[in-house]
């Protein structure tokens, strides 16, 4: 899985997480609909908390960290924009719980 | 030594599919019996605590829920929303995602499906029987054999339901049935007394979403915890919890291999009982929380399934199939689960509903066995939309309606079901 990703610390662009996000959920988790966008509502695709602690694993997976508690809430989990900035955040910042 | 009794139609399985057809039967004239292996009726929705329903609505953009069903599926829930109402509770619609369900509670389903069914003077419940015997002679059943506590019975009738959700009476009968390799994971639910239910509004649900994943990751936790679902019903420290079981039970899942449910079963027991603890040690408002109900038995999704006359299929529930021969509505997205990783949801072109013909609801090449509920004729996905209790109770009606026509010496066509649907409802 990792050698998809050469450096998964590495800066990325929010585009290229967006894609990357994007596969993950469509591979592990839902069938997104053909109209899918960084923007689709992920709750009406079918995320529900059990999807969401298989996405936390699936990018525990990828990106080597696990989102901490308080970056769980369901704003940032409610699009793949959201998730990506979040994300892009705690990988060039790190976690701070 | 064996009693022997006749009637007009014999409803094997009284969950919500056997309910509605032994109801619907009752009243078209048809002196009817309806088999239980369990003391309660409701089947999921009573013994595996299944606390939504689900596909009684139509599928729609709009925020209000509009119920899908004329008949018994609307009459059953309004009696579920009055019963909460006249104890002082609340039932009602709920949106999920882009779905509506009915939120229940399984012990107001078991009183009503009572209150139902011994309102109808044709219909006789008989609970704790399991079938034995079926005598088939290749295009009709004449008659099966039932056991209570050791004491044997034969009943004769002039038509069938099976409605057991295991396409049992069916198999039995030497009706062709298939059965996935891979079915849809059974789901394991059990509610929680105690809590403080507070602390799961908000983000609440997901922050022990994630306390869960670092608890498993830790290893203080096993990975079949990943799949749980906590639920606050609204009653004073009262959650339902949901575990679609995964494969670590040792022994490959098969609904009809008695080693197979006894390790499922245990299973079950075993994470609810870990997480539960795990629950009252480690997250705010579980302090003095408790496992308050364990399930009858586990939440069977799929099964065996009968091969009817007709057979829906994935591309009919995703392109709102209709058919001349409609005799009932899905209106569920194709919600597969067959991985314990949370569902895969597929909705259909434009929410449109899809019709289910008489001949799904007909064991292929028998006069006079029908069948409804999750093990109706479908396919391994198409099943997976229409495995959910507001279908049930829809085909159910039909195919409860189907065999008093046929008990009474005629042949049943879609539009005199659907005219006998609305003559009762005139009632």
């Amino acid at each position: 899985m990792s050698n998809a990703t050469p450096d998964p610390k590495s800066p990325k662009t929010l585009a290229a997480l967006e894609a990357e996000l994007a596969d993950i959920i469509r591979e592990r988790l839902l069938d997104l609909p053909a109209a899918f966008d960084p923007g689709t509502n992920l709750y009406e695709a079918g995320l529900d908390s059990m999807g969401i602690m298989q996405l936390l694993l699936a990018i525990e997976d990828r990106f080597g960290i696990l989102l901490p508690e308080a970056d769980v809430s369901r704003k940032n989990f409610c699009n793949v924009t959201n998730l990506s900035a979040l994300l892009r955040e705690r990988l060039q910042n790190g976690c701070h719980d | 030594m064996i009693d022997e009794n006749r009637c007009d139609v014999v409803i094997a399985g009284g969950g919500s599919a056997g309910i509605a057809a032994a109801v619907a039967a009752a009243r078209a004239g048809a002196r009817t019996v309806l088999l239980e292996r369990h003391g309660a009726l409701g089947g999921m929705a009573t013994a595996s605590l299944v606390h939504s329903i689900c596909g009684l609505y139509l599928l729609r953009e709009e925020p209000d829920a509009v119920l899908a069903h004329r008949g018994f599926p609307a009459e059953f829930a309004a009696r579920l929303m009055a019963h909460e109402t006249a104890r002082g509770g609340a039932c009602g619609p709920a949106r999920m995602g882009r779905v509506d369900v009915l939120l229940q509670q399984p012990a107001a389903f078991a009183r009503e499906a009572d209150l139902v069914t011994a309102a109808e003077p044709n219909l006789e419940v008989r609970f704790h029987t399991e079938l034995i015997g079926v005598e088939a002679d290749g295009s009709t059943v004449s008659s099966v054999e039932l056991i209570c506590r050791g004491r044997r019975e034969r009943l004769l009738a002039g038509a069938f339901v099976d409605t057991t959700g295991d396409a049992t009476l069916a198999w039995m009968a030497g009706a062709q049935c298939e059965q996935a390799e891979v079915l849809q994971r059974p789901a394991y639910i059990f509610s929680m007394g105690g809590a403080d239910t507070t602390a799961l509004g908000g983000d609440g649900r997901l922050r022990v979403a994630q306390r869960l994943v670092a608890a498993v990751r830790e290893g203080g936790l096993p990975p079949g915890v990943l799949g749980a679902q906590l639920r606050p019903t609204g009653r004073p420290g009262e959650v339902f919890v949901t575990l679609d079981l995964d494969d670590s039970a040792g022994e490959p899942f098969d609904p009809t291999s008695p080693r197979a449910l006894a390790a499922m079963e245990r299973y079950g027991r075993e994470l609810a009982d870990t997480l539960s603890r795990f629950l009252a040690a480690n997250v705010s408002g579980f302090g003095g929380a408790f496992i308050a109900a364990l399930p009858a038995r586990v939440g069977i999704r799929e099964s065996r399934r009968v091969v009817g006359e007709a057979r829906l299929e994935a591309e009919d529930i995703l392109r709102g199939a209709t058919f001349p021969d409609a005799v009932a509505l899905s209106t569920w997205p194709i919600e597969m689960r067959e991985r314990a990783t949370g569902p895969r949801l597929r909705f259909p072109e434009g929410n449109r509903p899809c019709e289910v013909p008489l001949g799904a609801l007909r064991a292929r090449g028998f006069a006079n066995l029908f069948t409804a509920g999750r093990c109706l004729s479908s396919s391994h996905e198409a099943q997976a939309a229409l495995r959910v209790i507001g279908t049930c109770l829809a085909t159910g009606e039909s195919a409860g309606l189907a065999a008093a026509f046929v008990s009474a010496g005629t042949e049943p066509a879609a539009s005199m079901i659907c005219a006998k649907r609305e003559a009762i409802i005139r009632q």
